[in-house]
């Protein structure tokens, strides 16, 4: 069944494509009037404006032949030795024929490589299988169609007296698009004080919506966490990262080895020795030795540089500690937050 | 477990492997027997005692020197199969059966045989449908033809040979009599040894598909079949292999005996067969003549008479890496048996040496004791090792003597037709590239001399920092041209010595290098000056003050501020604090492309939560940062509403601010908190970063990393898949072919290493595997788990429909496992298909251009040149109306194809500025100046986001071609494909619009195929 209807559809395509091609000629008929029309005003303006373009074009037409030699540096030799002083003109013919020369070569060369390439994608075709050979058959017709209507060659203006599409519009987009900085600065400062409207206006909503029905709608606080050291600029993490952490931590207690963070490994490698980073991690005793000390009102000499390898020696602890310190012993059990030992010291 | 998993999985495939290339015997036999009766046939039916004169085959005869050439035919005593046929272990698709005809008894002592034995080849007049290119060699043998002491390896047996009138002895041209001798023995020993031992023929087989995808070891220096066979049955019969042992451990047995066995100095000797047993004087003289000895059985001949020590060290070499790669967690069966390595992937230097005409005439005859090319490749070999020293790790010289269509009647003069091939590998970058190399010191008299005669007018003395004074050769040249430094020491050398003319001495090396230049030099060559302009910029943005917070970090995220940028950017006269009008030149681009650096602020937790809210914030920082850099440093800035891009030193730099809020999600990406996703930019900020600094340090470990990987973008982008592969893959891809280089060496050129970044892109099997970079070489068991879980969690789809996978290429690099970052959605799998078959035509053509003569240099532009009429329609554009129209590598034009619309130019751009510009004032001609302005990029954008031409898929370069190609696609979604059938636009009027869109840009379209009926 699926099959028939696939190739019914089929059918009805091609009928349909078939009416379509006759509908193009007709097309045709259209555009060329389209053109002829459009031409007329194309030259009207195009006098106009030669007045003022002349001088310019002129240029242009001086830096044309420029590029040509830019090519030809690029390409090959074949500009060298030319005289520097010959007319123009001559060098473009001179450089028009070496071009189709080339790429007369060229087409040559295609082909082989194109051959070893049609090679390949026989092989992934079929790979790809079936039914495409039925339409190649199609294809050919088609194109065998196409090649046996002369059409005259559509014609696209420069698309400098319009600013709807093309190189014009792509061009004026850019400097449109670079009003100078003040003018900038003055867009974005808008749009933020726009968004800072907005929020304080949804905040306002929400206290209104509890003060009228006596019930304080409790949200989640997203903002305003704690997510950088001021002084330093140094990640921290917030306390629900903690959580996190300390969750991760729960389900793999063990297995959290020297190398845990790849850069510590980096830099035990460059300085020898791993005291550049404190972990302090909040599931065994470290935590309490760091209490202990602060109780003992010894945290001055746990900001002393001799420290790390202290504790490491002395508790024998098989883990260093990345880095920690903050000055309040509160802090640093709610928050376990990082800093690194040199902006300590 | 896991090992025994991987293991079996090795077997399986060494079994199909073997099941694939062994050949049918029962249904061979049959052809085989008829053929051998219809040759004896036809040599019965030659008339015994009929005269064989000189005038059959006059320049061979000429040319192996022999003065008696009166024969006449005797009909040979009879025939027998040997060879691998007669082993049962041949390997496809080598189908050729060796024929032994044992001449008859006559009186030939005195004929200079020896030379060159022809073989005659024969092939059945009706073709072998199940063995394509079946043939039987016809090997003439000599059994007891010849008094065996006259034979002996101090004998002299070539008159001509002498010094001073005494008689030289011919230990080479002995054996090889010998050989023929006891040729029919031999292989009666390994039929032997080889019947009723399946593993054994197996493992041959084994062998045979090893070593044959070797070039460099499978040739007649070296290892063929037969000695391979010789190896396994000696191993046999001195019990070094046990029956119990499958094919593969037999394999890999002798793998390891040829490359540890204490052995191979001693030579291995066969246990004799007669009682005369070999004495100690004659190992010694085997093993003073030959560099490696096996004796047969007969005590007389050393089989491998041929093998040089440079083709033994050869073996030996790929032998460990062989077994090196079997030590690979996967086996290594794909690196072991599957992988070609032939002279171009294998050698970093190739030379081709035209020798045509000048062997014979520089020594006396072809045939000595050696013949004239053995010679001749030794005495290139020993150039190139005294000139080279520590730059080459090992020289390869190989001339094939065997052309398919020789005949015997030619003679022995053409056998140079073919040019002398040199393969080199170099030691490390640093030797090669080296300017000075200091020889004997001026004291040492012999030496000096020695130097000064090999090196010529070259050497020169030299007081060096140390106080020494030496003999030193210098090889000066600039920065960005030192590759070349060998090309030229070889060509020196080869021009001194051997008095070659430069077109015969064809080196591989700077071939490719069109593709990077720019104007007339390599633009890598200021690359200093960039990364200078970088520093100073960096330190400007840590120093603002201005701002509410401090920039922490600057990272570089362009590519040519790492060196792989195709075209790093030139300094402009334009882009610079000050201008000064003495810079301004006649062509200066109206273009400048943009670089982009990305830096961190200080913490802060005002921070708007809102993704784009975020981004504002940003750009308001940017403004900020280039309103200061402006007004206090005096450092020209212009601004976007989205990109900040400031002019320093002629450059100019684009800004990115990295938010690090997400970054610590980011990095333990598994635990993350799904709500608080990373945003996407910030995300991408984050890989492009870490893709930045770790491809910086490698291109730093390996120097030929970045040209490499240069060459490679231009391809992918000059074949118009730019739209396709990103340059952070490409990047990727040639990381993996440096970090992984096994089964061959780190690659030390820019060809070697292009050749492999092809043929890994041709030949990976993407669908069933990822590839994965390991840059810092720190992947352990757990990440190779995670990126095998993700990635078969991208192939999931692939069950119900083959075309529903994401990332058709999984790369996963260590700041990715998960393949996120480059290649999710494209290349998609016709794009990847699209782009193997691309890379294979590509690399064929390339080893091709290696080995063979078309040193044309427009052939090596076919590599870049891409066929125009692979595209069902195909854009030109305006050449002049490019950005950077000197990238163009080749002006495209097409004659095929229905001509559907033609485009004149806009004169709203030009590419240069106009010398009226130039007379503005600085301010104006800033303005002038156009930042990352590509209107191919403008055109694509346009092309892509219109729902009209869903249809189309564009293909085009974004480095700076003039064509773009165009293929006729189906709908993705279902519900667009209803749609289609009602409204099923005109090819022809949707090609008009698509010109329409690119006004004033588009050259012309033409229309090469109708789109397919779906």
């Amino acid at each position: 069944m699926k099959k028939k209807s696939s190739g019914q559809k089929k059918r009805d395509k091609e009928k349909g494509q078939q009416v379509d091609s006759s509908d193009v000629i007709q097309f045709h008929i259209e555009d060329k009037a389209d053109k002829t029309k459009k031409k007329g005003k194309l030259v009207r303006k195009k006098k106009r404006n030669t007045g003022q373009n002349e001088a310019e074009s002129a240029q242009i037409d001086g830096l044309h032949s420029e590029v040509k030699e830019g090519f030809g540096e690029q390409n090959g030799a074949y500009t060298e030795g030319e005289n520097k002083d010959s007319k123009l003109n001559k060098k473009r013919r001179k450089t028009e024929k070496l071009k189709k020369a080339r790429s007369g070569k060229s087409v040559e060369l295609d082909s082989i490589s194109e051959d070893d390439f049609k090679e390949e994608k026989g092989k992934s075709r079929k790979a790809c299988k079936k039914d495409r050979v039925t339409s190649g058959k199609e294809h050919k017709s088609q194109e065998k169609k196409i090649e046996a209507e002369q059409i005259e060659v559509y014609e696209l203006s420069s698309g400098d007296e319009d600013y709807s599409r093309g190189m014009k519009k792509w061009i004026t987009e850019y400097h449109q698009s670079r009003p100078g900085l003040k003018m900038l600065q003055q867009q974005i400062d808008d749009f933020i004080t726009a968004y800072e409207e907005k929020e304080e206006q949804a905040r306002r909503e929400r206290e209104a919506l509890a003060a009228e029905g006596g019930w304080t709608v409790v949200i989640h606080h997203k903002g305003r966490k704690k997510t950088t050291d001021t002084e330093t600029g140094v990640t921290v993490g917030s306390v629900a990262q903690a959580v996190v952490l300390e969750n991760m931590a729960k389900k793999k207690n063990k297995g959290v080895g020297l190398d845990f963070y790849r850069f510590q490994k980096r830099e035990v490698q460059k300085n020898g020795m791993p005291n550049v980073l404190l972990i302090i991690s909040f599931f065994s005793y470290e935590v309490l030795l760091v209490d202990i000390l602060i109780e003992r009102n010894m945290l001055s000499f746990l900001l002393t540089k001799s420290l790390p390898r202290l504790i490491f020696s002395y508790f024998n602890l098989e883990m260093l500690i990345l880095g920690y310190c903050e000055t309040s012993k509160s802090s640093l059990k709610s928050t376990g937050s990082r800093v690194t030992w040199d902006h300590i010291i | 477990m896991e090992a025994d998993a991987l293991t079996d999985s090795r077997n399986l495939k060494v079994n199909d492997l073997l099941k694939d290339i062994r050949i049918d015997y029962g249904s061979l036999s049959k052809p085989v027997d008829d053929f051998v009766s219809s040759i004896r046939i036809a040599i019965d039916a030659t008339p015994e005692d009929s005269k064989v004169t000189s005038e059959l085959a006059p320049s061979f005869v000429e040319d192996i020197g022999a003065d008696k050439v009166e024969f006449s035919f005797k009909k040979p005593n009879g025939f027998s199969l040997c060879g691998s046929y007669s082993t049962r272990s041949m390997a496809k698709p080598d189908a050729c059966v060796d024929l032994l005809v044992h001449l008859p008894k006559v009186e030939w002592s005195t004929l200079q045989n020896e030379a060159r034995k022809p073989v005659l080849v024969v092939f059945p007049a009706k073709k072998l449908d199940q063995f394509p290119g079946f043939s039987v060699r016809i090997i003439p043998s000599a059994t007891s033809l010849f008094n065996v002491a006259k034979l002996s390896m101090s004998r002299n047996n070539v008159r001509s040979l002498s010094g001073d009138g005494v008689p030289q002895p011919t230990p080479t041209y002995n054996s090889s009599i010998l050989e023929d001798m006891f040729l029919e023995e031999n292989s009666e020993l390994l039929k032997k040894t080889f019947s009723e031992w399946k593993e054994l023929g197996d493992a041959l087989i084994l062998l045979k598909i090893w070593a044959r995808q070797r070039s460099s070891i499978y040739v007649h220096d070296c290892l063929n079949g037969y000695l391979i066979s010789v190896i396994l049955s000696y191993l046999a019969t001195h019990g070094k292999i046990n029956k119990p042992l499958s094919a593969l451990d037999i394999f890999r047995v002798t793998l390891n005996f040829i490359a540890t066995s204490k052995l191979w100095e001693r030579g291995l000797f066969f246990p004799p067969q007669s009682e005369n047993r070999v004495s100690k004087e004659e190992k010694m003289q085997f093993r003073e003549l030959f560099p490696v000895v096996i004796c047969d059985s007969s005590t007389l001949v050393n089989l491998a008479f041929r093998m040089t020590s440079v083709g033994f060290h050869e073996l030996q070499d790929e032998v460990s890496s062989t077994l090196k790669c079997m030590k690979l967690r996967d086996g290594g069966f794909e690196e072991v048996f599957m992988t070609k390595i032939d002279y171009p992937v294998k050698y970093d230097h190739c030379i081709r040496l035209h020798l045509k005409g000048k062997t014979a005439a520089s020594m006396s005859g072809f045939c000595l004791d050696n013949e004239c090319w053995r010679t001749c490749e030794q005495k290139v070999h020993s150039l190139l090792q005294q000139g080279l020293g520590d730059r080459a790790k090992s020289i390869r010289v190989v001339w094939r003597n065997t052309n398919e269509d020789w005949h015997v009647e030619s003679g022995l003069s053409v056998f140079d037709r073919e040019p002398l091939f040199i393969g080199i590998s170099i030691s490390s970058i640093e030797n090669a590239f080296r300017t000075v190399d200091i020889g004997p010191d001026a004291e040492n008299k012999i030496e000096a001399l020695r130097f000064r005669k090999f090196w010529g007018e070259k050497s020169e003395l030299r007081r060096f920092k140390d106080g020494r004074i030496a003999e030193s050769t210098v090889w000066e040249t600039q920065q960005w041209t030192k590759h070349l430094i060998m090309k030229q020491m070889i060509e020196y050398i080869f021009k001194r010595h051997l008095s070659l003319s430069s077109d015969d001495i064809v080196q591989l090396v700077d071939q490719l290098d069109f593709s990077l230049i720019y104007g007339d030099k390599d633009p890598i060559s200021t690359s200093g000056n960039l990364l200078q302009a970088y520093e100073i910029f960096s330190k400007c943005l840590r120093q603002i003050e201005g701002i509410p917070l401090k920039v922490s970090s600057v990272q570089p995220l362009d590519s040519a501020l790492r060196f792989t940028s195709v075209f790093p950017p030139e300094p402009h006269p334009v882009a610079y604090e000050k201008i000064d009008v003495r810079r301004l030149h006649k062509l200066m681009p109206s273009c400048i492309p943009t670089m982009e650096v990305m830096i961190q602020l200080e913490g802060s937790g005002n921070w708007p939560m809102d993704e784009l809210a975020i981004e504002k914030t940003k750009s308001a920082f940017l403004l900020k940062i280039a309103e200061n850099l402006q007004n206090i440093e005096g450092i020209p800035c212009t601004a976007t509403e989205d990109n900040v891009d400031v002019f320093i030193g002629g450059y100019a730099f684009r800004l990115r601010i990295l938010h690090e809020r997400g970054l610590n999600l980011v990095k333990r990406d598994t635990g993350a908190d799904p709500v608080r996703q990373v945003s996407f930019t910030d995300k991408m900020l984050f890989f492009r970063s870490q893709h930045a600094s770790m491809i910086n340090g490698l291109q730093g470990r390996f120097p030929t990393y970045a040209p490499v990987a240069r060459l490679a973008k231009r391809w992918v982008a000059a074949h118009l898949f730019s739209g396709c592969l990103a340059e952070e893959a490409i990047e990727l891809l040639v990381a993996h072919v440096f970090l992984t280089p096994l089964p061959l060496g780190v690659p030390c050129s820019r060809i070697n290493g292009f050749l492999r970044f092809l043929r890994l892109l041709a030949d990976y099997d993407w669908m069933f595997y990822p590839l994965i970079v390991d840059i810092n070489n720190d992947f352990g068991r757990n990440d190779e788990k995670e990126i095998n879980d993700n990635f078969m969690s991208s192939r999931k789809g692939y069950e119900q429909d083959r075309q529903n996978i994401s990332s058709a290429m999984f790369l996963a690099a260590p700041y990715d496992k998960a393949s996120e970052a480059w290649t999710t959605t494209s290349p998609n799998l016709p794009e990847q298909k699209r782009l193997a078959a691309y890379a294979r035509s590509s690399a064929n053509v390339l080893s091709k251009l290696v080995l063979q003569e078309h040193n044309d240099s427009v052939q090596w532009e076919c590599l870049f040149r891409t066929p125009l009429n692979n595209y069902d329609a195909v854009i030109l554009l305006h050449r002049d109306k490019l950005p950077y129209p000197r990238r163009l590598l080749f002006p495209s034009e097409l004659n095929k194809g229905k001509h559907v619309a033609r485009g004149k130019a806009s004169t709203a751009f030009n590419p240069f500025l106009l010398p009226g510009d130039l007379k503005r004032s600085n301010e104006a001609l800033k303005n002038k100046l156009m930042v990352d302005f590509e209107p191919t990029k403008c055109f694509m954008s346009g092309l892509q986001a219109s729902e009209e031409f869903g249809t189309l898929k564009p293909w085009y370069d974004h480095i700076g071609g003039d064509a773009i190609g165009l293929t006729w696609t189906k709908h993705n979604s279902k519900k667009r494909e209803r749609d289609e059938e009602e409204v099923e636009t005109n090819p022809m009027e949707m090609l008009k619009a698509v010109g329409e869109m690119g006004k004033g840009f588009v050259r012309d379209i033409y229309l090469l195929k109708p789109p397919r009926l779906l």
